[in-house]
């Protein structure tokens, strides 16, 4: 069944349908979140957010657009919102050091090893920025549909992909040397 | 962009991988999202429901009009007990610029944005009440280039911004206060029912 038949369903009554949505797509608002807002805590809170928001507003989802795209659009304002309300004027990320020697005893440290690599890289960048670029090389979205959900333009974002690819791989490349 | 080369198939793997990646995920957390949806009133009862249904009000030109003057003469008992936010004639809309605007209940209260743009071809209000979507709320034109809309808000604080021809987002340039965002860009804010309603 396609999303738009399972929005169909909730529209109509159907809680269970809406579980499902949720099943597909909380993996990729939470990773989105994740790294977007830098803390679990928030992430989850706003990932919470969306799909309330999103089982309100159902009606106003349109078959004309992915549903995927259209929660994500929900998603990156709330977690503009949550980093507004939080009142902060830079991101906070929390270093910690001893996170690579412990994971060394679960065995995955590779993907630990990767995922703290990339948190740093991500370190200095703005939420829009992030956003753009995450939703472009880690989403795999089209300009024109990130367009749509940041509200920003084609040049603009291909701008932001550019500058965030560039801080990246250099931090990338720093921490690997 | 370029094309990916290995360095950037690492980085998606990484991010893919990680917090929130596969195989990361909290199994309880769907169900401790599904547990508060389904506190949630049903999309067709929501309060905000017919904000976004797509269906058309279907009223009588008799019933039109006489809604249309009972919203004149209440609007006109109101005054100024709500504070909209109208940019100056003439005025030149600047981002960055701070925004507040009040409006005391009845909830949900219905606030009017308006915005100075005679170039733009189409205008939108965005905010946490429709979904941050360019979509739902069109503002339209007056002859003179201002742009206008009357928005149901329910109490409390919200976030919004305008957005001009489906690309470019503004503040609102009329409002006093915006929220400080971390972002390169700011949201204007409006509270319905004053500070007591935060």
């Amino acid at each position: 069944m396609t999303d738009a038949e399972l929005v169909a369903e909730v529209r109509a009554g159907d809680e269970d349908a809406f579980a499902r949505l949720v099943e597909r797509h909380h993996e990729t608002c939470r990773r989105l979140a994740r790294h977007l807002l830098g803390e679990p805590s928030d992430a989850e809170d706003a990932v919470q957010e969306t799909f309330v928001r999103a089982y309100r507003g159902i009606r106003g989802y349109r078959e004309r657009e992915s549903f995927r795209a259209w929660l994500l659009q929900i998603l990156v304002n709330r977690c503009r919102t949550a980093a507004v309300r939080r009142g902060e004027r830079r991101q906070r990320f929390v270093h910690d050091d001893g996170a690579l020697e412990r994971a060394s005893t679960t065995g995955d440290t590779g993907r630990v090893d990767a995922s703290l690599r990339l948190e740093r890289a991500l370190e200095g960048l703005d939420l829009e920025h992030r956003a753009a670029f995450l939703l472009k090389v880690g989403e795999d979205l089209e300009y024109d549909e990130i367009a749509h959900l940041t509200g920003a333009s084609v040049a603009a974002l291909k701008m932001r992909v550019k500058r965030a690819r560039d801080h990246i791989r250099a931090r990338w490349l720093g921490e690997r040397t | 962009m370029n094309e990916p080369d290995d360095i950037d198939r690492a980085i998606r793997d990484a991010y893919q991988g990680g917090p929130g990646g596969a195989g990361t995920g909290d199994p309880g957390a769907t169900a401790r999202l599904m547990e508060r949806v389904r506190r949630e009133p049903a999309p067709r009862r929501g309060r905000l429901a017919w904000w976004f249904a797509p269906d058309a009000l279907r009223v009588s030109p008799a019933a039109a009009v006489a809604v249309l003057a009972v919203a004149l003469l209440a609007g006109a008992y109101a005054g100024g007990r709500l504070v909209r936010s109208v940019a100056p004639e003439g005025s030149v809309p600047r981002g960055g610029i701070a925004a507040l605007a009040t409006a005391t209940p009845p909830e949900p209260a219905s606030v009017t944005f308006t915005l100075r743009a005679p170039d733009a071809s189409r205008v939108s209000i965005v905010g946490d009440f429709n979904g941050w979507s360019p979509d739902v709320t069109p503002l339209a034109r007056s002859s003179s280039g201002v742009w206008t809309a009357a928005v149901p808000l329910e109490r409390g604080l919200h976030n919004y911004a305008f957005v001009i021809d489906g690309r470019e987002w503004r503040t609102d340039p009329a409002a006093p206060l915006a929220a400080g965002s971390t972002f390169g860009s700011q949201n204007s804010v409006v509270i319905v029912g004053g500070g007591d309603a935060l």
